[in-house]
């Protein structure tokens, strides 16, 4: 089987990519079609995998600057007409554009299976298979998903990733980092808001240097180095390495390799980290879903870039405890996206549903209940007035559900995401595939309004007690002592006096004995919320 | 050196060139390398690195 694998995104998709590139490897001859000016990030791929490049520079030149059509359709029939040399069997697009589409249906054209967004035969969005729906419907900003790209891009490509293809190694050591050990602090991010600001870089220096032994060498883009060197003098060291602008980004494996661990923010290194399976220390903002670009590696941190701003001893020293533990420290969440992650594994995985939400999702279930007997009628006729009226008011309905309430707002993007899924054909046909569509909808909703009549819990209606619980955790996890001591025992006073909560208090107490303030958080998060949330229960740790 | 003007324009004028393809000959090879070079033109309005994709729903 030949296998093209479409990337058309930047460095850090690419990246990401290369797990399942390595994965396809198994199943035959593979190809990789990626962008001229980020091709470095192939560089360490397997000699086996064929890259080709697109250039879009020429088809500008011809486009814009020449104002000459003829010449860019010339330009691109020469470099479809090479691709189509190769004659692939099988057309992987990890790319999830518009322009990615219109390429995939080219090779579909030419008798190649086809799997991510493609166009269907009348030149509308196509979405070839499972995974590039659930793509489609739920990731991205703004969107609830937790599955990690790497996972995804799996997923399209119908390939399990096992460790062997997760992870890569093996590179040379680089000749201008020291002999001794070095931690890798990448300076810079892929846009500018996800990056520091020069005090806190300085600070997060100059807690390391004071708390860890290794040398610190920096890496990052020339642009970048104006950045690094504005922190530098105000340190007067010489365990700082600044290479910044000094190196290629095909540099960055044997560097990191052979580092003790990776910090930074979300950028291609943190995923070349991960790819080599370094420890992590990532700092991310309140924009970055770390579920889905997060690092990927065995063991890392996810810490908010603002704690650098007034960073201490203790709080950098957790995050060393964090990176170096077992098991990653659970993401930061919160009932409303745990809620919507649960509607995501009911609606994609066959999980239950979710029977905490938002007041109005109620509301708006029995809505659709109501509404959509008549619209799967509506649909039979769509030809007559009435039944058109139904059919657009249903559209505004569910785009102004979608734009309302997020935990419904999922299962109307599947239900979207499953109607453009249908092929143009025959009316016959499409009305049939709309109506069965239609019926699962129905169906859906009608199972999760069962399911909420047996027990419905509401988010914006939390107990007094939760509400100040959340926030004690928070100031705990972030060393924000004195506001959490006082909260703690105001939380305390107000304790049911069920004995049940005995064992709990004990590990609290026993946490602020040492004290060991992460251990107190775990303790509120993990033992004592859901006790409160589910008093029947005791959680024991 | 072109203006994001003259970007808009340039992605215009082929939007109606393939515009006239569609309705004339309906999609097929023509109008999606049509579709491709505009599409090429527009990720340079939104930097290239597009996330987003036509939705048509039926």
């Amino acid at each position: 089987m030949k296998t093209l694998v479409i990337q058309l995104a930047r460095f850090g998709d690419i990246f990401q990519s290369w797990p399942t590139l390595k994965a396809l490897e198994d199943q035959g001859e593979l190809h990789l079609l990626v962008r001229e000016s980020f091709k470095d990030a192939t560089i360490g791929l397997s000699d086996s995998i064929t890259v080709h490049t697109m250039d879009s520079k020429i088809f500008l030149e011809s486009v814009l600057v020449n104002q000459d059509l003829d010449q860019g359709l010339d330009r691109l029939n020469d470099f479809l007409n090479r691709m189509d040399f190769e004659n692939f069997d099988r057309v992987v697009n990890l790319s999830f554009s518009p322009l990615s589409s219109e390429l995939t249906a080219h090779f579909e054209s030419k008798g190649a299976q086809v799997a991510g967004y493609t166009r269907h035969s009348d030149g509308f969005l196509n979405l070839a298979g499972d995974a590039t729906a659930f793509f489609y419907a739920q990731v991205g900003v703004d969107r609830p998903n937790r599955f990690h790209l790497v996972d995804i891009f799996s997923m399209v490509a119908d390939v399990e990733l096992k460790p062997q293809s997760r992870w890569v190694g093996g590179f040379p050591r680089f000749s201008q980092v020291p002999v001794s050990p070095y931690v890798v602090l990448h300076v810079g991010a892929s846009d500018l808001g996800k990056t520091y600001s020069t005090d806190q870089l300085k600070n997060l220096i100059q807690v390391f240097l004071q708390n860890r032994r290794e040398n610190l060498v920096l890496i990052g883009t020339k642009k970048e180095r104006t950045l690094s060197q504005s922190a530098l003098p105000l340190l007067g060291t010489d365990r700082v390495w600044d290479l910044t602008g000094e190196t290629q980004i095909s540099d960055l494996f044997s560097i990191i390799e052979h580092s003790e661990f990776f910090m930074g923010c979300d950028s291609s290194p943190l995923q070349v980290a991960s790819l080599l399976n370094k420890p992590i220390l990532n700092f991310n903002n309140q924009h970055v879903n770390s579920y889905e670009t997060g690092p990927f590696s065995q063991n890392w941190m996810v810490a908010p870039l603002e704690d650098l701003t007034e960073l201490s001893v203790e709080k950098f020293q957790s995050w060393m405890a964090g990176i170096f533990a077992p098991r990653p420290r659970p993401l930061p969440s919160t009932d409303l996206s745990d809620t919507l992650w649960q509607m995501i594994e009911s609606v994609y995985l066959g999980k239950s549903y979710p029977q905490k939400v938002l007041r109005q999702t109620v509301v708006h279930i029995t809505e659709l209940l109501e509404e959509l007997p008549k619209v799967y009628v509506a649909s039979d006729l769509p030809e007559d007035p009435i039944h058109q009226r139904i059919l657009s008011q249903f559209e505004v309905l569910i785009e102004r559900m979608e734009k309302e309430d997020p935990i419904v707002g999922v299962l109307i993007r599947w239900f979207n995401a499953e109607r453009i899924r249908i092929p143009p054909g025959s009316l016959e046909s499409v009305k049939e595939s709309s109506r069965s569509k239609l019926n699962d909808f129905f169906m859906i909703l009608s199972d999760w309004s069962q399911t909420l009549g047996k027990g419905v819990q509401f988010l914006d209606e939390s107990p007094e007690l939760l509400d100040h619980l959340g926030n004690i955790i928070k100031n705990f996890r972030f060393f924000n002592l004195p506001i959490a001591m006082e909260e703690l025992e105001q939380l305390l006073c107000h304790l049911p006096t069920d004995a049940k909560l005995n064992p709990i208090k004990e590990r609290l107490g026993q946490a602020l004995r040492v004290p060991d303030y992460s251990l107190l958080a775990d303790v509120l998060e993990y033992d004592l919320r859901p006790s409160l949330e589910r008093p029947s229960e005791i959680v024991e740790s | 050196m072109k203006t994001r003007e003259d970007l808009e324009k340039a992605i215009q004028k082929l939007e109606k060139t393939t515009q006239k393809v569609l309705e004339t000959r309906g999609y097929g090879e023509e109008s999606r390398k049509l579709r491709i070079l505009s599409e090429i033109l527009r990720e340079q309005l939104k930097n290239e690195d597009a996330r987003y994709s036509t939705r048509s729903v039926r």
